[in-house]
């Protein structure tokens, strides 16, 4: 009959699919490693405007700064003035922090290179 | 035996009612299950690729592959339902969702944007899922009662959907706490609620309302009705069968195109993420929370002026939207209203006019066809809106689908005219 409960094989087949929806994922969870997340960190110390300004290259990291995506750019401005880095201005004593969530590449004005300029390029991988 | 055509039992109209009933509530629970895995996709699938790829190009196809798979589904799930019933077509699209969102879950993990679109298109079945049902409540309602049931169960999906935005958050923040990884627990999540959709269908549609209405196991052989070049052909040689999909693939385009764009129109204005939420929302309101009034309007006055209507709210609708500049919100909230409003009762009209057509072996393979149009050009509205977007800009799409929706006005205005001479003509014929 049509309107007969449905068989043990089906209401097994049932808890089978649950138990493999949430069980799988959750080992391979644990077998895969979750990729981590570079964190490249900018310290501006104080006085790093006064060395540029007499003139002296502070070579605090290079000209080009390559990431992946969800990589992390945190810049520490320990300086009296702002600086600004690409994209990113940090005020004197403020910190900046941010995670690259699109691919991009963009060149900028940079305060603490003599060049002026910088590259930056997020990856995917 | 799972699947098998049961043997054929004569039902009384008494017992046929009661059936119906039932069938109804069974059919709400699912939709209001399958609702809650749609929707618990759709929010993340964009955000997990844009996140994996860094490509909002990407995101953008990622979200499409729902509503491609869902078409891609919608032929195989209404032969199955043709031949074997709607609890086990149902079902079968149910597992098939569930086991997407469990592929997602794993792409999730693995970081892979393949595998990633691979259980998204999965996911898309349960989608279909979801849209055959409202057919599968009006296998057993009355004529005068088709369209109301039919805009009951599209209802329902807005209860699925509103406790499948809320429930996603908490999902991923619940995954996250078992070790997965960020957005993997709304798809874990859409995959149970899939899953338990699935089973209230496989446990409580009994008898299958199919089978009742005599669609299926008229002989106790397995009938696999008219197949898709046939329900094609049954489609175009009927005017009334070919305004039904017609409003449908019209209501559905116009609704997915603005719905893609708004948001990027209304941003490029500087207007808030809250606004855009808003106009979302109003969007979402139009389309869902009238189902019922809409349904029963349908009855009461009949398809035709429900289709013509669809057609002019739609065209109100996108001129209203074009003419609004980015900054400006009573244009995009009002327009958006319209044209959700106006997918309401373009779907509900046309599903209900499909159902009205054709005798019931033939149905199920029509309605499949229909469905499988009405989402592939969604589908395909979706993917193209962002390069529409570049070439036309805002104004230029709605002002297309201001076009669209008059070019429903028509072919409706024609096909209702068609269909009278028709009638005209076969009457003294009949009485010769």
């Amino acid at each position: 009959m049509d309107d007969a409960r449905p068989s043990l094989p089906v209401v097994l087949g049932f808890v089978v699919a649950a138990v493999l929806l949430v069980g799988v994922p959750l080992v391979v969870a644990r077998v895969v490693d979750d990729p981590e997340a570079d964190v490249f960190t900018i310290e501006i110390p104080d006085g790093t405007s006064a060395l540029l300004a007499a003139g002296a290259d502070v070579n605090l990291f290079p000209e080009e700064l390559d990431f992946r995506l969800r990589d992390v750019l945190v810049i520490v401005n320990g300086d009296v003035v702002a600086h600004q880095i690409g994209p990113y201005s940090v005020d004197p004593g403020e910190t900046l922090e941010k995670t690259f969530g699109e691919t991009a590449s963009f060149i900028g004005f940079c305060s603490l290179h003599s060049g002026g300029e910088i590259t930056i390029a997020v990856a995917d991988g | 035996m799972v699947g098998a055509v049961p043997p054929q039992v004569s039902y009384s109209a008494d017992d046929k009612e009661r059936i119906q009933k039932r069938t109804v509530l069974v059919l709400l629970a699912s939709q209001g299950s399958g609702g809650i895995g749609l929707v618990a996709t759709y929010i993340v699938s964009a955000l997990l690729a844009k996140d994996i790829t860094g490509s909002a190009t990407l995101a953008t196809i990622a979200a499409a592959c729902l509503s491609i798979g869902a078409a891609l589904v919608s032929v195989p799930l209404s032969r199955t339902m043709g031949r074997l019933g709607r609890r086990a077509g149902l079902r079968m699209a149910y597992l098939v969702g569930a086991g997407g969102a469990g592929i997602a879950v794993i792409a999730a993990i693995v970081r892979s944007y393949p595998l990633l679109c691979i259980g998204i298109l999965g996911a898309g079945a349960g989608s279909a899922a979801n849209l055959a049902t409202r057919y599968a409540a009006a296998d057993l309602a009355k004529e005068d009662r088709r369209a109301r049931t039919i805009s009951l169960i599209v209802w329902a999906t807005t209860i699925g959907s509103t406790t499948g935005s809320v429930a996603s958050g908490f999902a991923s923040n619940f995954g996250e706490t078992l070790g997965l990884p960020d957005k993997a627990g709304s798809y874990l999540f859409s995959g149970l609620a899939f899953l338990v959709a699935g089973a209230i269908v496989e446990f409580f549609l009994r008898p299958d309302p199919l089978v009742v209405a005599g669609g299926i196991g008229q002989s106790g052989t397995e009938d696999e009705g008219p197949s898709s070049r046939e329900a094609i052909r049954l489609i175009w040689e009927n005017p009334a069968a070919r305004l039904a999909v017609f409003a449908m693939v019209i209501s559905q385009v116009t609704m997915v195109g603005v719905m893609a764009l708004t948001p990027i129109h209304m941003d490029d204005g500087g207007q808030s993420q809250n606004a855009i939420g808003m106009m979302m929302a109003m969007h979402i309101w139009g389309m869902y929370a009238f189902s019922p009034i809409v349904g029963q309007l349908t009855d009461r006055i009949g398809k035709f002026p429900m289709i013509y209507i669809a057609g002019g709210l739609c065209t109100w609708g996108a001129y209203w939207a074009a003419i609004t500049p980015p900054a400006g919100q009573l244009g995009v909230f009002m327009g958006n209203f319209l044209i959700g409003l106006g997918w309401c009762f373009g779907v509900i009209a046309a599903s209900s006019l499909i159902v009205s057509l054709y005798p019931v072996h033939q149905r199920v393979a029509v309605q499949g066809i229909g469905d499988a149009a009405m989402i592939g050009s969604g589908a395909l509205a979706g993917l193209s809106s962002g390069a529409l977007y570049t070439v036309f800009d805002y104004r230029g799409v709605n002002y297309a689908n201001a076009i669209f929706g008059l070019a429903l006005i028509l072919a409706t205005a024609a096909t209702y005219g068609q269909t009278r001479r028709l009638a005209k003509r076969e009457q003294p014929a009949m009485a010769s």
